[in-house]
This record gives C-alpha cells, sequence and structure tokens, in this order.
C-alpha cells in the first residue's frame, strides 16, 4: 500500500526535477565580465586597420573560454555599421583578439561584443580624421 | 588721487587683457579666415597628397619601374587589345579630358551598361575600383576590362600573343617570358597576362589630378598667409567649402580624404530603377571568385582589405562607392549610371533624396537653401581647376 502510495509520490518529485533542470537550461547564461585590454587608443582615425584583445572570465575571474563572440559597430548618429567585418579569435584563459576593426567616418562611433546576440562589453569611441 | 590710481590700474589691464586676447588669436592659423583649428586639419586631410601610393598599390612591384609605365603607356591607346582591334582604353578614357568618357563609347557599346565610365586622375589612391569594388587592385581591374564582353571583348591569349609580338623587341627585361610562349601552358600566359594589367596599372599610377585653387588655399592658411588665402578663394567659394564641411550637411562625412573619398560605399538613394543591381553587395561576390584577388594572386599579408571585406548586410544593398570629387570637370554626367547631367541636379538629389519604402539610405535631406546651393555648387566646380593653368 505504501508503495502503492510512493509511486506517484515519486513520479511527482521527478517531474518537478526534470522541470527545475527545464528552467535551469533556459535561464540566462552566466553572467560573464568582460574587459578590454588597453583599448581604445588615445586616438583613432578613420580608415586604418584597428586590433584590440579583451578578457571574459565568470563572476570569480576566472577565464571562460569557448564563447561565441561578435563585434558590432555602428554610429548612433547615423544608419550604418562598420565598413568590415572584423574577426574574433581566441587565445586561451579566456582572452579573445579582434582583428580588422576599422572605421570610414569621424564621429561617435559605439563598439558592442555581442554573446548569442546580448552585448557583454560595450565601448565609445571617436574617430578622427 | 587713489581714484585716479585705481582706475588707470583698471585701464591698464583691461589693456593687457586685450593685449593677451590678441596675441592668442594670432597664434590660432584660422583666426582672420573663421577657420577653428580642427576645420583647419580638416582642411589639411583634404589637401591633395600622393603619400599614400605605394602603400595603396603592395601588390605591384612593376609600380615604379619605367620601363613599365612606358610599356602601359603604349597599351592605353592600343586597339589590339580589343577583341574588334577598333577600341583602346584610351577610347573610353580620353586623356585630353581627364581620361572621362565624353564620346560616351561605353553607351554605344552596350546602351544597357549599368555602369558609367569614370575619369581616372587619382584612381591609383582608391582601395577599390569599378562602382560596384569588384576589383581590389588597378592592375585586376585592367584585366577584368580586357576580358568583358561589353568593354574590350578579348581574351587572354589574344592579348597576351598581341603583347609579345608588338613588345618583346622594346622591353625585353619585362617581356623574358615571352619566350615561353609557342608552347606556353596556361600559367605562362596568366603570368604575361599579370605582367600585362601592371603595367597598365604602373602608367595609370602617373593619372594624379592637378593642384586646384582650393589646394594652394589651403597651403596658404597653413603657411599663415591670410591675403594669399584670400585672394584664391573668393566669399561664395569659401562659403560653399563651409556648407561642405558642415557636419549637418554632411558631404565631408563621405567626401572625405585627399580625393574627396573615404574609400567607403554607400547607400545615397540611387537605387536601380527597374533593372538587377549592380550594387557593392553584387560586386563584393564577384571580387571573393576574381582569380586574381589579392588573396588569389598576393600576398595574404598584403590583403586585410580584403580578408576583413564586409560581404552582407543593409552596408552593401544599394550601396556604391563613394566617388571622388577630384574628377568632376570634364564628367559628361554623375553618380554611377550617369543619371544626371549636371551638378545642380546632383545637389537637388541631396537636398531630397528620393527614397524607397523600407529601404537603407545613409543619407537625410540636406536643408540647403537656395542661395546656399549656389555656393555648394561654385566650391565643387574650384575641385576641377587646374591651379597651374593661371585659370580663376
Ligand atoms: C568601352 C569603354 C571602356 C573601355 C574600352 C575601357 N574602359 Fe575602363 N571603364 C569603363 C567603364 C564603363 C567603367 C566603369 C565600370 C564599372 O564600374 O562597372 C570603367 C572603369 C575603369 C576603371 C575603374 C575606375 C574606378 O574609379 O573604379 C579603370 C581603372 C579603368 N576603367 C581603366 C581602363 C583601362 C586600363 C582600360 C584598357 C585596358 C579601360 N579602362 C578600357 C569603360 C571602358
Ligand atoms: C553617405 C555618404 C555620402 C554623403 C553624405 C554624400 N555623398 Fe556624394 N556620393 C556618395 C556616393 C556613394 C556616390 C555615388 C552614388 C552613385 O553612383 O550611385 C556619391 C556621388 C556624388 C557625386 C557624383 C560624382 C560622380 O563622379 O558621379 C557628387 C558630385 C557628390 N556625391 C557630391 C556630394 C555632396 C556635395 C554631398 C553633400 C551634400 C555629398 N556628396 C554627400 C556618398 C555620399
Amino acid at each position: 500500500m505504501q508503495a502503492k502510495l510512493n509511486r506517484p509520490l515519486s513520479s511527482v518529485v521527478a517531474l518537478f526535477m526534470f522541470c527545475a533542470f527545464c528552467a535551469g537550461a533556459h535561464a540566462a547564461p552566466e553572467e560573464i565580465v568582460a574587459k578590454f585590454d588597453a583599448w581604445p587608443p588615445e586616438t583613432v582615425t578613420v580608415n586604418q586597420f584597428y586590433e584590440c584583445a579583451l578578457t571574459a572570465t565568470d563572476a570569480n575571474g576566472v577565464g571562460k573560454t569557448g564563447l561565441h563572440l561578435q563585434v558590432r559597430g555602428r554610429m548612433p548618429e547615423h544608419a550604418h555599421g562598420l565598413p568590415t567585418a572584423p574577426q574574433i579569435s581566441e587565445e586561451g584563459q579566456g582572452r579573445y583578439r579582434i582583428k580588422g576593426l576599422s572605421f570610414n567616418m569621424p564621429g561617435r562611433w559605439v563598439i558592442d561584443i555581442l554573446r548569442d546576440d546580448v552585448s557583454v562589453l560595450r565601448q565609445e569611441l571617436t574617430v578622427r580624421f | 588721487m587713489s581714484r585716479l590710481v585705481t582706475g588707470g590700474c583698471v585701464l591698464l589691464f583691461v589693456l593687457l587683457l586685450a593685449l593677451l586676447l590678441s596675441f592668442h588669436h594670432a597664434h590660432a592659423v584660422g583666426a582672420h579666415t573663421g577657420w577653428s583649428n580642427d576645420d583647419i586639419e580638416v582642411l589639411r586631410h583634404l589637401r591633395l597628397s600622393n603619400s599614400a601610393l605605394a602603400d595603396k598599390n603592395r601588390g605591384n612591384e612593376l609600380l615604379f619601374r619605367d620601363d613599365a609605365i612606358e610599356l602601359g603607356r603604349r597599351l592605353f591607346t592600343d586597339t589590339g587589345l580589343s577583341g574588334s582591334g577598333q577600341f583602346a582604353c584610351a577610347s573610353c578614357h580620353r586623356p585630353e579630358d581627364g581620361y572621362q568618357d565624353t564620346e560616351l563609347i561605353t553607351y554605344r557599346l552596350n546602351p544597357k551598361a549599368a555602369h558609367r565610365a569614370p575619369g581616372l586622375l587619382g584612381v591609383a589612391l582608391q582601395d577599390w575600383f569599378f562602382w560596384d569594388g569588384r576589383a581590389d587592385s588597378l592592375w585586376s581591374q585592367a584585366l577584368a576590362v580586357i576580358e568583358d564582353p561589353m568593354e574590350l571583348a578579348s581574351n587572354r591569349s589574344q592579348a597576351v600573343r598581341h603583347l609579345c609580338t608588338q613588345y618583346e623587341k622594346s622591353f625585353p627585361a619585362l617581356l623574358r617570358n615571352c619566350r615561353a610562349l609557342p608552347k606556353a601552358n596556361k600559367q605562362d600566359i596568366d603570368r604575361l597576362f599579370v605582367t600585362l594589367g601592371k603595367s597598365l596599372a604602373a602608367f595609370e599610377t602617373g593619372l594624379m589630378p592637378p593642384a586646384t585653387r582650393f589646394d594652394l588655399y589651403v597651403d596658404a592658411l597653413l603657411a599663415g598667409k591670410q591675403d594669399e588665402a584670400a585672394s584664391l578663394l573668393d566669399a561664395k567659394e569659401v562659403a560653399g567649402l563651409k556648407l561642405f564641411l558642415d557636419p549637418m550637411i554632411g558631404c565631408i562625412n563621405c567626401h572625405n580624404g585627399p580625393m574627396f573619398s573615404n574609400s567607403g560605399f554607400s547607400a545615397v538613394a540611387t537605387d536601380a530603377q527597374g533593372y538587377p543591381e549592380h550594387d557593392r553587395k553584387r560586386g563584393v561576390g564577384l571580387l571573393l571568385d576574381s582569380e586574381f584577388n589579392c588573396l588569389k594572386w598576393g600576398n595574404p599579408a598584403d590583403c586585410p582589405k580584403l580578408q576583413y571585406v564586409l560581404t552582407d548586410g543593409a552596408e552593401t544593398a544599394g550601396a556604391y562607392k563613394v566617388p571622388s570629387l577630384r574628377n568632376l570637370r570634364h564628367a559628361p554626367s554623375y553618380m554611377h549610371d550617369g543619371r544626371y547631367r549636371n551638378l545642380e541636379a546632383v545637389i537637388e538629389h541631396y537636398r531630397n533624396p528620393a527614397t524607397l519604402p523600407l529601404r537603407h539610405v545613409d543619407i537625410r535631406p540636406a536643408a540647403l537653401l537656395p542661395h546656399q546651393r549656389k555656393q555648394l555648387l561654385s566650391f565643387l566646380k574650384v575641385l576641377g581647376t587646374d591651379a597651374s593653368n593661371q585659370e580663376k
């Protein structure tokens, strides 16, 4: 009798645990902290190529590897983005290198580093002639 | 008495202050011309200069060789490069007219040509060639023209045979590989074909626009010679230049640098009307497929522009290369498709760009009053002057 009663109970518990697992999988990805390493330089001028590196860590300061990051740049005052397609490569221990950044218009630019289309790092800079 | 002393002191102080202020102003270059120091920096950046030439042409080892330049000069007017034997580069790029297609030969050969032929002054300072940028070097651009059925309509083995029979004797060092020709394989032909392109490019690299009254004006300002500057541009032209630099009008955002082009591609509401778009989006695909692009035929370290090229997205659709504004003098028409016959119409376009719904464009209507349109026009015309001609 007891065993009979326990069966539905255990399935409820199992169901509950399963749902908790699902919810966990759907929750926001673990927080990461991203920082540029000494970038941008004091002056950024039009039509030069720029390269920079960033470090991504978890909340405990441990480097996060294997992240799928993307770069997006735009000029808030104009309706367009970067004139080039920069590439990000991984250098290990949470360090990522960005190559091929270039700006073809003077003015204010906003650079976003995206992880799954969500910005994890934003940098504003002013480009000059 | 003490009042007099205080009054004197105040007077002295005011005088000193005035003196100081006037000193401060005299030190700013543009003080008497109404230019701020920031403006002066922008003007310096617009001054004609060919210092970037070598850097832009790293893939062409023949660039500064006299024999290659001479060979290119002769090839440029050689009708033997065309399939029909009737046309040369110079037919559509007339040397006496700033290398513009003033006789509209392009349209005679192909009434439906999607692009007009641009003038070639300063062409070597560009990063991309053709209105859609489908070539990334001047030499590969020339090779594309030779094999384009709508242009010279020839092919590489015919062109190379012509090159060797006509020029091997006069240019033995350049054309050593012609000896292999009788039993040449594809690789030998391609190599000679590339030499042909690089020689044409070496010649074209010498086609620099003349210094204009604008350039001399900038020189005079930088040298602090205000009176001389004032004698070079009149008040209307200076007003036009100010409008050109005005961020609210926007011309300077795209038309900047010594050639008045930022080397980029923009959508300025000049979409094709009723025929397939020959824009950057299409051009970049052709570029990546080209057997003579920098990555396929060069040292990859020389190809950052191609390596990080933007291949898609709103920035490429309906976008065309930002053209130089130093090639306006003999232009028979304007924009990639030659839709406008005069500069007034171009300015009107920027004042009131016809945009399609849901279409991305990079410009906003430029608020220009009638007298301002005239001022801007008079400045654009200065960019077509040749200061060494003593014209005004
Ligand atoms: C039938 C007319 C015609 C002939 C002949 C011709 N061109 Fe052109 N040229 C054009 C047209 C049209 C364009 C623009 C095409 C485009 O953008 O798609 C062009 C573009 C160019 C450009 C690119 C300019 C720029 O600003 O991007 C260069 C350089 C050039 N031609 C050089 C040459 C050379 C060198 C030859 C001879 C080998 C030549 N052309 C022969 C019509 C011609
Ligand atoms: C967003 C970038 C952008 C801005 C801003 C801009 N232009 Fe342009 N301009 C272009 C592009 C791109 C073309 C070529 C369009 C085409 O061929 O369809 C062009 C073409 C032209 C031409 C024709 C040149 C030729 O050889 O056919 C002139 C003249 C010109 N612009 C002047 C101006 C002036 C004056 C302003 C300011 C009122 C201005 N432009 C603002 C990008 C720009």
